[in-house]
C-alpha cells in the first residue's frame, strides 16, 4: 500500500489525540464511579472466562443483563498487562481511533482530503466526548466508533460487495458491544422514510441491509433482554431509570451547555448543512448523517438515550456535516478574489476551532478528573474489604454502588444497573430518607429492611444530600468504626417486631 | 432443476407431526416436572361445570361463582363433559384442545388450498401459525375458544366447499358461534363476507348463514341482555403489552411474526387487488386489536401475511444473496426461538403445586365464602370446593364493579373498623392470599392495607401457610 501524505497527517492527529488523552488519563489514579462495573467484569472473564451474569453483590444479589463483547476485549489485553494499565489505555486508543473512521467517512462523502483531515482533527477534540472518555471504562469508547465504521460500509457497499460482509461482521459486534446500537437502526429507518420523501435513489441493496440489520439487531436484543422484557415491559427501553434519577440525568447539561461541549463550529455548520440538505442541495449521503441527527433528536426527546450519550452522538454527526461545511465554504472562497488568503482561512479556523473545542476540552477534562474517586474515598474502602465480613451489605448512594463491589468487595442495595429491579425507585428514596432523616426508628427500620450494617459516608455524599454527619447518630446504636475523611458507621441496633 | 413436488401425504404426516409435537411438549413437561397440574385460570372453571354436568346434569345455578349466580350455556362445557365421561375431566381438559388444535392446524392448510393459496404460501402460512404464541396456548390450555376456533374453522372451512350436501353441517356449526359471544359473530360475518369477493356466487350462501346466525345471536342475547351494556370499568390493558408475547403476554403474538406481517403487507401492496378479502380483514384485525381476548383471530391473519411475506421474500430478487439467506435465516429463527421461549414460559405458568395443596388443605375446612383476587376465584372454586367473592365470569354477572371495588377496599384500607364490616357485611370469612398478590399483582409493599392488618390477633388468624400461599381465617 502506498502511503501518502494524508496518512502520515492521520497517523499523526491520531497520536496527538491519543497522547493527550493518555497524559489526563494517567493524571489520576482511579477511574469514574461507573467504570468500577466494568472493571469488575473484565477481572471476572480474565479470571473465570464468562462475566458476572448471577451478582452476589449488586443490590445484594441479583441477575444482570448486558453486552459483553467489550469486557471479553479489555479481558484479553488484560491477561498480559495490568488492568489499571489495560483501563486506561485500551478505551483511550478506541476512542482516538475515531479520527481515522471520521477521516474515511467524510473522505467519501465530500471527495476533499483537506476537509477530511480537518474533520479528522477536530473529531480527535469533540469537547463532551473527550471529556466524557478518558477516565470512563465504557462501552460507548467501542460503540462510537464502531457505528461510524458502520456507515462507512454502509457508503462503501456500492463500490464493492466485500463491504456487506464487512457491515455484518461490524454489525454484530457493536451489537453486542451495547444496545444503543439500536439508535443505528432507527437512523436507518428515518433515512428511508426520509429517502422516499425526498425521492431520493435509495438503492436495493441498501434497503436488503437495513431490513437485515433491522432484524439482527431486534433478534438479538429480544434474545438477550427477555427478562427484563416480560419483567418491564415496553417500558424496558427507559432502563427501568427511577423517575427522580431520570429527571436529574437530564437536568445535568442545559442546551447551552450542550452547544458549547458539542463544538461552537461543528454545531452551528451542521445546523447549516442540514438546512441545506432539506432545502437547497439533496445530497443522499449528507441526509443520510442528517437522519442520524433526527434520530437521536427524538430519542432525546423521548429520553430513549441519555443526555450524555446523545450530546456525544449528536457532536460526532456535527463533524461530519463540518466537513461538508469546510469543503463549501472553501470552494466558495476559491470563486472570490480572496481564494489568494485561503491558508490565511484555514488557520483563522483553525484558531477558532482551538479555542471553542479544543480549549474547552480540556478545561473540562481537567475538572472530570477531580470527579473521580479520591485517595481518601479508596482507602476507606480498602478498609471495609479488611475488616469488614464478606456478607456484610454496605449503604451507600447510587453512584458509589459499583465502586463498593469492586474495591470493597460487598455488596450494596443500589447502584445504577437498575434493569431487572422491581423496587428501585422504594430503594432510592429508602437511601435518601436514610442518610437524611432526623428520626432514629425511621433510619433504623430502613436499616433492619435491608440488612445494612454499614453506612458509608464520603465528602461527596455529605455534598450530595446536604448532611454533615447522621443526624440520628447516638452512640448506643452506632459505631462510628472508620473516621478518616470517610465516617463509615456500623448499624447496631435492631426493630422489635 | 425440477421442483420437487411434495406429496399429500408428506404434508399431511409433516403437519401432524410437529402440531402434534409443539401442542403435547407442554403437558409432557408438566407432567415430568409440575406433577401434572392444569394451566390457566379458565381451565377449572371449564373442567368444574363439566364434572357438574357429568355429576348431575346441565346445571341452572353455579353456587360458587359470585357466592351464586345464574350459570349461562356454554356450548365447551358440554363438549368437554361429554369426553370427560369417558377419559376423566383432567385428561380431556388436555386431550381435547390438543385435538381440536391439531384438527384446526389442517383446517387452516384447508381453507388456504381452497382459496388458491400456492402450496409455499399455505404451507409456510400453517406452520407459521402453528409457532404462534397465542395458537399453542389456545390448543394447551383448556379455554372455550380451543372449541370456538375449531367451530369457526370447521364452519368456514365447510362454507367454502363447494359440496351443497356439506352446507347444512356449515349452518349447525355457525349456529353454535354465537354462544360464545358477540364479538365471535362479527368474526364470522367478516369472514363470509370478505370470502364473497373470491365467489360471489356464493352470496345465496351467505345470507342463509347470516339467518342462522342471527337467530342463535338472539338466543344468547336473551340470556345476558341484561348485561349488554355494562363494562368492566377496571379491565384497564396496556396494548403494547397485551399485544406482545414477548412483553410479558400470556397469549402476545410473536414479535418476529409481526415484523413479518409488516413485510407481507409492505411487498404485497402492489398486488393489492389479489388479495382484498385479506386487506378486508385488516379492519378486523383493527376491530380485533382492541377486543381483550382477539390475539388468537390476530395471530391467524398475521400468520397468512407473514406466510405471504415470507413467500415474497423468498422469491424476489436480492442484490446480496448473502443477505437474503441471512434475513430468511433471522426470521426462521426469530420464529422459533420465540416460541421455544413461549413454551418454556407457559410450562411454568399458574398454578403450581403448592397453590393446589393449600386449596386441597381449604377444602376439609368447613365451607364458607372465601376472598381473594378475582384470577384465583376459579382455582378456589374447583379445587376447594368453596364459593368465592369474586371470579374472572365479568360478563354472568351484575355486579362485577361493585365487588371489585369492595375488593379493593379489603386490598388497601388500613382501617381495621372499615375493613372489618366489610368483611362481615359481605360475609366473608377465608381470605386466601398468594405471592403474587403480594409482589405487585395486588400490593406494592410489605406492610400494605390488608397484609398490615394481618397483624390484628382478633380479626385474623392465620390458618395455613407455606412458601407461596397464606390463608387466613375472619374471625369476628
Amino acid at each position: 500500500m502506498n502511503l501518502k501524505k494524508e496518512h502520515y497527517i492521520l497517523a499523526l492527529i491520531f497520536l496527538i489525540t491519543l497522547g493527550t488523552r493518555l497524559y489526563f488519563a494517567f493524571s489520576t489514579e482511579y477511574f469514574a464511579y461507573d467504570s468500577y462495573f466494568n472493571l469488575r467484569q473484565i477481572e471476572n472473564i480474565k479470571e473465570k472466562g464468562l462475566p458476572i451474569f448471577d451478582d452476589k453483590l449488586s443490590y445484594s444479589g441479583r441477575y444482570l443483563i448486558f453486552m459483553p463483547f467489550f469486557h471479553y476485549v479489555l479481558a484479553f489485553f488484560d491477561l498480559f498487562l495490568p488492568i489499571d494499565f489495560v483501563a486506561k489505555v485500551i478505551p483511550n486508543m478506541f476512542a482516538s481511533l475515531l479520527v481515522v473512521i471520521v477521516f474515511y467517512v467524510t473522505k467519501k462523502i465530500t471527495e476533499d482530503k483537506e476537509a477530511a483531515l480537518f474533520a479528522s482533527f477536530v473529531s480527535g477534540f469533540i469537547p463532551i466526548f473527550f471529556i466524557e472518555t478518558i477516565i470512563n471504562v465504557s462501552s460507548y469508547t467501542l460503540l462510537f466508533p464502531l457505528i461510524l465504521l458502520l456507515i462507512y460500509f454502509f457508503i462503501k457497499v456500492k463500490d464493492d460487495e466485500k463491504y456487506i460482509k464487512y457491515f455484518i461482521l461490524v454489525l454484530l459486534i457493536a451489537t453486542f458491544t451495547s444496545s444503543s446500537v439500536f439508535l443505528l437502526i432507527v437512523a436507518l429507518v428515518i433515512y428511508v422514510g426520509i429517502g422516499k420523501l425526498e425521492h431520493l435513489k435509495i438503492r436495493r441493496n441498501e434497503l436488503e441491509l437495513i431490513t437485515f440489520s433491522t432484524l439482527m439487531v431486534v433478534l438479538v436484543l429480544y434474545l438477550v433482554y427477555r427478562q427484563a422484557l416480560m419483567l418491564h415491559g415496553p417500558s424496558v427501553i427507559w432502563q427501568n431509570i427511577p423517575k427522580n434519577i431520570m429527571i436529574k440525568y437530564f437536568k445535568e447539561v442545559s442546551f447551552l451547555e450542550a452547544i458549547y461541549k458539542i463544538g461552537l463550529v461543528p454545531f452551528f455548520s451542521g445546523l447549516y448543512i442540514t438546512y441545506r440538505s432539506f432545502f437547497k442541495e439533496r445530497r443522499k449521503y449528507n441526509l443520510m448523517l442528517v437522519s442520524f441527527v433526527i434520530a437521536i433528536a427524538l430519542m432525546l426527546w423521548f429520553k430513549l438515550v441519555s443526555l450524555v450519550n446523545g450530546i456525544v452522538f449528536l457532536g460526532i454527526m456535527a463533524i461530519l456535516l463540518f466537513a461538508n461545511f469546510y469543503k463549501l465554504l472553501f470552494n466558495y472562497i476559491k470563486k472570490t478574489k480572496a481564494a489568494i488568503l485561503k491558508k490565511f482561512f484555514v488557520f483563522f479556523l483553525f484558531v477558532i476551532i482551538i479555542i471553542t473545542s479544543i480549549i474547552p476540552s480540556l478545561y473540562y477534562v481537567s475538572l472530570k478528573i477531580e470527579t473521580a474517586p479520591t485517595a481518601v474515598e479508596v482507602k476507606a474502602l480498602e478498609w471495609l474489604r479488611e475488616n469488614t465480613n464478606e456478607e456484610d451489605i454496605i449503604l451507600t448512594p447510587v453512584k458509589e454502588g459499583f465502586i463498593i463491589n469492586y474495591i470493597a468487595k460487598r455488596k450494596n442495595i443500589l447502584d445504577s444497573n437498575f434493569i431487572l429491579i422491581s423496587d428501585v425507585a422504594q430503594r432510592v428514596e429508602d437511601v435518601e430518607t436514610i442518610y437524611t432523616t432526623q428520626f432514629k426508628t425511621n433510619a433504623i427500620e430502613l436499616l433492619n429492611k435491608y440488612n445494612i450494617k454499614y453506612i458509608y459516608l464520603s465528602d461527596r455524599i455529605r455534598e450530595d444530600f446536604a448532611v454533615d454527619e447522621l443526624r440520628y447518630y447516638d452512640e448506643g446504636c452506632f459505631d462510628v468504626v472508620y473516621y478518616e475523611g470517610v465516617t463509615i458507621y456500623k448499624s447496631l441496633c435492631r426493630l422489635e417486631e | 432443476m425440477k421442483k420437487k413436488e411434495f406429496k399429500k401425504s408428506e404434508i399431511i404426516i409433516f403437519i401432524f407431526i410437529s402440531s402434534f409435537l409443539i401442542l403435547v411438549l407442554p403437558h409432557i413437561v408438566r407432567y415430568f416436572f409440575f406433577d401434572n397440574i392444569l394451566i390457566g385460570e379458565e381451565s377449572y372453571y371449564h373442567a368444574r361445570i363439566a364434572s357438574e354436568i357429568n355429576n348431575k346434569g346441565m346445571p341452572v345455578f353455579d353456587r360458587l361463582s359470585y357466592n351464586g349466580i345464574n350459570y349461562i350455556f356454554n356450548p365447551y362445557h358440554s363438549f368437554l363433559a361429554f369426553f370427560s365421561s369417558f377419559l376423566g375431566v383432567e385428561l380431556a381438559s388436555k386431550l381435547v384442545p390438543l385435538v381440536l388444535g391439531i384438527i384446526s392446524i389442517f383446517l387452516f392448510y384447508y381453507i388456504l388450498k381452497e382459496l388458491r393459496f400456492n402450496f409455499e404460501r399455505r404451507f409456510l402460512s400453517t406452520i407459521i401459525l402453528l409457532l404462534s404464541p397465542p395458537f399453542i396456548y389456545t390448543f394447551v390450555v383448556s379455554t372455550s375458544y380451543s372449541f370456538l376456533i375449531f367451530l369457526v374453522l370447521s364452519s368456514f372451512a365447510i362454507f367454502i366447499n363447494k359440496n351443497n350436501y356439506l352446507f347444512p353441517v356449515s349452518l349447525l356449526l355457525l349456529l353454535i358461534i354465537p354462544l360464545f359471544g358477540f364479538f365471535h359473530v362479527f368474526v364470522i360475518v367478516f369472514l363470509l363476507l370478505s370470502y364473497m369477493f373470491y365467489r360471489k356466487s356464493a352470496i345465496n350462501r351467505f345470507f342463509i348463514g347470516l339467518i342462522f346466525l342471527m337467530f342463535s345471536s338472539l338466543y344468547y342475547y336473551g340470556t345476558i341482555y341484561n348485561k349488554f351494556f355494562r363494562t368492566e370499568t377496571f379491565l384497564s390493558r396496556n396494548v403494547f403489552k397485551d399485544l406482545i408475547s414477548g412483553l410479558g403476554s400470556q397469549q402476545g403474538l410473536s414479535i418476529f411474526a409481526i415484523l413479518l406481517a409488516l413485510v407481507g403487507i409492505i411487498v404485497l401492496w402492489k398486488y393489492k387487488k389479489n388479495f382484498y378479502p385479506i386487506y378486508m380483514n385488516s379492519l378486523l384485525l383493527i376491530a380485533a386489536f382492541l377486543y381483550r381476548g382477539a390475539n388468537i383471530y390476530l395471530s391467524i391473519f398475521l400468520s397468512i401475511f407473514a406466510g405471504l411475506g415470507f413467500y415474497r421474500l423468498m422469491k424476489m430478487r436480492w442484490e446480496a444473496k448473502i443477505i437474503k439467506n441471512l434475513t430468511l435465516w433471522l426470521f426462521v429463527i426469530g420464529l422459533v426461538f420465540s416460541s421455544a421461549l413461549y413454551i418454556a414460559r407457559l410450562v411454568n405458568f399458574e398454578p403450581n403445586k403448592d397453590i393446589i395443596q393449600s386449596l386441597e388443605w381449604l377444602k376439609e375446612n368447613p365451607q364458607d365464602l372465601v376472598f381473594s383476587h378475582y384470577s384465583k376465584g376459579f382455582w378456589i372454586e374447583d379445587k376447594a370446593k368453596m364459593p368465592v367473592f369474586m371470579d374472572s365470569l365479568f360478563t354472568h354477572t351484575m355486579n362485577a364493579n361493585e365487588r371489585y371495588n369492595i375488593s379493593n377496599n379489603i386490598f388497601y384500607s388500613q382501617d381495621l373498623r372499615k375493613t372489618r364490616s366489610l368483611l362481615k357485611e359481605n360475609k366473608i370469612k377465608y381470605i386466601w392470599i398468594d405471592e403474587k398478590m403480594k409482589y405487585n399483582q395486588v400490593w406494592k409493599e410489605e406492610q400494605q392495607g390488608l397484609l398490615f392488618l394481618f397483624k390484628n390477633n382478633e380479626t385474623f388468624k392465620n390458618i395455613y401457610a407455606n412458601s407461596e400461599v397464606e390463608i387466613w381465617r375472619v374471625l369476628s
